[in-house]
């Protein structure tokens, strides 16, 4: 049975030390691999996957073992293949080889690919869509087109990732999967705050993501439209609300840089353009970009790297651009939460001065963070702009990127994410005299049920997370670092360890901050 | 465990190295004081056989804790039945093979079919209640490997193992126990007393083992990737090329995964001197089916053959039944579902045809046996992929091109282009160019003595090195690993 199958190995003279040298060989490599694996320190947080590693099982609950070793086991196993040494080098490894199985002849506008959900890591998606880009579709109790949402093709496009172009011009899409008539949650918070909130404006502000203006012709089926989905949601709205058509706004200036080509987030630009139109609706001053500084953060390479784990993206960094005003003063004052793996909060910080733009290297992957610096916070930012308008923003991530503009326009500017606020949010209102109310959902989650219902219960909750002071949260700042999952960190890049915002004296942010305590609890990039 | 796991690789195979090269010199010890005892000279393997034996069992104890004792309990059984039927030609040595092969069969029936057959009463109108057994990884293959051992037994084509611990060692040996090949007792009955690796035997085991992990990994893990990319989603609608990828895919992945897996374990087993049988050769390169399964897992047809088909008759009584029996119990041995006992047939009767077409008629060209023959194992994997007939309609519905076609769709381009050269290496590795290669090299240089050995083994050693790193790296956030055959 031996001959003539396909793996005989010709043989002349000398074979037995040509056999000898093979073995050396060999044997050296994988003796080393194998010190390196079994006895190199182990990695416990991938900076380029965002998340914990896994730990080893816990041998002491013997009770556990005995129930199901066959578990035991298999996660000795997958903690020894996850918490690998030189994990994310690895993995970046892993991505050039794949990149370099990619062969292509096509022109330039012709490239694109297509990754479905299963092919990104598990951990990873989940973050990203229980939390930043929620699409719970099928519990939405208002979605028309049931069937249409739980089909499969959908679910895949819910979270698949389209890469477009080649070279330095490649843009990576996130798909979306939604139909018109979702989003009925939103509507009606939103039409919920107009009725408890009559003193106020309410706004609803619905970026679409860049997906519905990059996506090729050809690879249209990938993703569904994103406009009838806005504009359904703009006709279901009571009258009291007001729309800022954002989806008009950022068409008329496609050509420019509204969206960041390598993460999930849209530009600078883009939230400048929401912005304005904003203020035109709600008839408040708004100034051009000439009463702005503009900043650039060079060789940024976001989140859409890890998400597609594709090198084509690493390999096409961008310049992350911003504006920070300069004939206005502010002042703005944080509260930051503590989360613990299971994204809870267990800590609110107390309340601290610090800078609104926050200011990172060259190469960083946490560029989108120059806006407040993480959203697991809440800021009030005090402007010299005259008049007692006064404006909240609700927002998810992509709401970051509005309020930087809008110092000219308000009073006050107050930002509360809708995943993290532990008060009660009609109180906040009240107390602070708030004028408008803008929520500022990105598409996905304007679609989704759920995050509508998180604003909702902010408006009935009690409050309840003890208040720590400041020292004490400081020394559990190792610890939060690592257990911040940090959701809407666009970053992937391994090499941006040494990312960290300016402190409170450099000459970007000073100028128009008064008065920040040193060592601000909220940067934890470092 | 399995074999392309980092805990296996790193921890597993080293520590059982070690542990063998030491107990190799024990043994040698031993030996050289057996002049003086003569206990000693009789098992010259015993130390390296006892770490063989205990390795396999944490091999498979570490993914079947309990179920490693209905292993234990198989292999005392077929001890025994072998013990008594040997030489005996008379009804008692019927009787105990007859008991040997129920024992076993009965094992199979209730751990792997069980389920299958409740849902099937169930289906007629019978009020049974589901079992709910877990498959235990590897049944399949052990328990075919009891079986031969006692026909090979009954037949005296081997004699029985005396030894329980010996016995244990031929059907847990952790290379071929959860995914073959199906090693046949009489092929390593002498081995297990007495082997010898030379060091030609432990660099091509070596090398086999890493080729392997190359096919499992690099290939076969992205092949499935692809695969489960155009045929795990909705298929309503789906077009004919996504269909024509995606099983193309799939073939191309369950060839490199199945052979990538019989090659670490035949690889493995050079290693420490045992020559597991072959289980592939080139499948892909085949002329028709009877071809393709005399290429396709070798020592799974060869079972059938020799110890169902022949038995029945073979081609002297009732062929056809004989035929549709083997492959009917060849589609059921994959799988307790329908979707296999119809492959299974459809193969059969295939084969069945080609005996009085195909294979009389001289006139076809190459080129067009060749495409026929892809053409039919293309419709054999998609009914081997959907176990669920809805999907396996809506897929051939797409297959035949019945579905509006809109050109290359996106996906499927993104499968083609994000893959092309994995596609290309992939295609043309499933011809004999690796062997034509080699021959090649070795004419142009065995010219030059001594010269011609190092260079071929030094570009294994290179080819090795790059494809053990490329391996690792890529199995580093690897999601889905495991083998597709460990699961029949």
């Amino acid at each position: 049975m031996d001959q003539n199958t396909e793996n005989d190995i010709p043989k002349g003279k000398g074979h037995v030390g040509a056999s000898v040298m093979y073995l050396l060989i060999v044997g050296v490599v994988f003796a080393i691999m194998t010190v390196v694996f079994v006895f190199f320190p182990r990695t416990k947080y991938s900076e380029l996957e965002k998340r914990d590693l896994a730990e080893f099982p816990d041998v002491s609950d013997i009770e556990a073992i005995r129930k199901d070793p066959a578990k035991f086991t298999a996660s000795i196993s997958s903690w020894f293949s996850d918490t690998e040494p030189y994990r994310d080098e690895l993995m970046t490894m892993s991505m050039h080889i794949r990149g370099a199985m990619k062969g292509d002849f096509r022109d330039d506008e012709d490239v694109v690919s297509f990754r479905p959900a299963e092919t990104a890591d598990a951990n990873q998606s989940d973050d990203m869509h229980k939390e930043d880009l929620q699409l719970s579709d099928d519990n939405d109790p208002n979605s028309e087109n049931e069937d249409d949402i739980n089909d499969g093709m959908a679910r895949v496009a819910n979270s698949g990732i389209i890469i477009v172009g080649k070279g330095e011009n490649v843009r990576a899409l996130m798909a979306f999967g939604g139909s018109p008539g979702g989003g009925g949650a939103y509507i009606d918070l939103l039409n919920k705050l107009a009725d408890d909130f009559p003193g106020c404006t309410v706004y609803s502000m619905i970026p679409p993501s860049a997906t519905e203006y990059y996506l090729p012709e050809k690879a249209a089926s990938a993703s569904k439209p994103q406009k009838p989905f806005i504009y359904s949601v703009r006709d279901r709205l009571s009258p009291k609300v007001k729309f800022v058509d954002v989806y008009d706004e950022l068409l008329k200036h496609k050509n420019e840089d509204i969206y960041l080509r390598t993460d999930h987030h849209w530009g600078a630009l883009g939230g400048y353009y929401a912005a304005k139109r904003f203020a035109e609706v709600a008839g408040v001053p708004f100034k051009g970009l000439d009463a702005y500084d503009r900043h650039e953060i060079k060789g940024f390479v976001g989140s859409m790297y890890g998400y597609s784990k594709d090198i084509s993206v690493k390999n096409a960094p961008e310049t992350f651009v911003y504006y920070t005003p300069n004939q206005v003063s502010y002042d703005s004052q944080f509260v930051t939460y503590t989360l613990d793996k299971d994204f809870k909060i267990v800590k609110e910080s107390k309340p601290y001065k610090s800078p609104f733009f926050k200011k990172f290297n060259d190469g960083s992957g946490n560029a989108y963070l120059t806006f407040i610096g993480t959203d697991q916070a809440y800021v009030k930012v005090k402007t010299s702009t005259p008049g007692n308008r006064k404006v909240l923003i609700i927002k998810d991530s992509f709401g970051n990127a509005v309020p930087g503009h809008l110092f000219y326009s308000f009073n006050e500017v107050h930002v509360v994410d809708f995943r993290y606020f532990t008060h009660n949010l009609k109180d906040y209102i009240n107390k602070n005299g708030i004028t408008d109310i803008v929520i500022c959902f990105n598409v996905f989650n304007a679609y989704s049920s759920g995050s509508a219902a998180k604003v909702k219960k902010m408006l009935t909750q009690a409050g309840g997370i003890p208040t720590t002071s400041e020292s004490e949260k400081k020394t559990d700042k190792d610890k939060e670092e690592k257990e911040q999952p940090e959701t809407t960190k666009p970053t992937n890049n391994p090499e941006d360890v040494n990312a960290k915002p300016l402190e409170e004296n450099s000459a970007e942010t000073e100028k128009p901050q008064k008065d920040e305590t040193p060592a601000t609890p909220e940067k934890n990039d470092e | 465990m399995v074999f392309s796991d980092l805990f296996f690789i790193f921890c597993f195979i080293p520590l059982f190295l070690l542990l063998y090269i030491v107990c190799g010199w024990l043994d040698k010890f031993r030996i050289r004081r057996a002049e003086s005892d003569e206990r000693h000279l009789k098992r010259p393997m015993l130390l390296r056989n006892i770490i063989l034996t205990v390795f396999s069992i944490l091999f498979y104890a570490w993914g079947e804790p309990i179920y490693v004792f209905l292993m234990l309990a198989v292999v005392f059984v077929n001890y025994i039945c072998g013990l008594l039927l040997y030489k005996k030609h008379n009804a008692i040595g019927k009787g105990w093979l007859f008991i040997g092969i129920a024992a076993d069969l009965a094992a199979l029936g209730s751990f792997k079919y069980l389920g299958f057959f409740s849902g099937v009463l169930r289906g007629v109108g019978f009020d049974v209640p589901d079992p709910q057994i877990a498959l235990p990884i590897g049944i399949s293959f052990y328990i075919f490997q009891s079986i031969s051992y006692l026909v090979d037994v009954y037949r005296e084509d081997s004699k029985p193992q005396r030894n329980y611990f010996d016995l244990l060692l031929y059907i847990s040996m952790f290379p071929q126990l959860i995914a073959g090949p199906i090693v046949r007792y009489g092929t390593v009955a002498l081995e297990i007393g007495h082997r010898h690796a030379t060091a030609d035997d432990v660099a091509e085991g070596v090398y086999r083992f890493i080729i392997g992990l190359g096919k499992k990994v690099i290939i076969a893990n992205i092949m499935g990737e692809i695969a489960t990319s155009l045929l795990g989603g909705n298929l309503e609608n789906m077009s004919a090329a996504a269909a024509w990828v995606g099983i193309l895919a799939f073939s191309i992945q369950i060839y490199f995964d199945f052979s990538g897996y019989s090659d670490m374990a035949i690889g493995i087993g050079r290693s420490v001197g045992f020559h597991f049988p072959e289980n592939f050769n080139h499948p892909f390169t085949c002329n028709s089916m009877t071809d393709f399964w005399r290429r396709w897992h070798i020592s799974l047809g060869s079972f059938f053959r020799d110890y169902v088909y022949i038995p029945m008759g073979g081609n002297r009584r009732h062929q056809a039944l004989n035929i549709l029996t083997v492959w009917f119990l060849t589609g059921m041995w994959h799988g307790a579902s329908w979707n296999f006992i119809m492959w299974g047939l459809y193969f059969g009767l295939i084969i069945l045809i080609e005996k009085y077409t195909l294979l009389r008629w001289k006139w076809v060209p190459k080129i067009g046996l060749y495409i026929y023959s892809i053409f039919f194992l293309l419709i054999g994997f998609g009914i081997f992929y959907f176990d669920d007939f809805g999907r396996m309609q809506q897929f051939f519905t797409a297959f035949f091109g019945q579905n509006e076609s809109q050109g290359l769709p996106m996906h499927v381009e993104t499968a083609i282009f994000d893959n092309l050269w994995l596609w290309v290496a992939a295609i043309i590795l499933c011809l004999p160019v690796r062997r034509h290669v080699e021959n090649l090299g070795c004419r142009m240089i065995e010219r030059v003595p001594y010269a011609g050995n190092y260079t071929v083994q030094f570009c294994h050693a290179i080819v090795s090195i790059i494809i053990l790193i490329c391996s690792v790296a890529l199995l580093v956030g690897a999601t889905n690993n495991a083998f597709i055959y460990t699961r029949f």
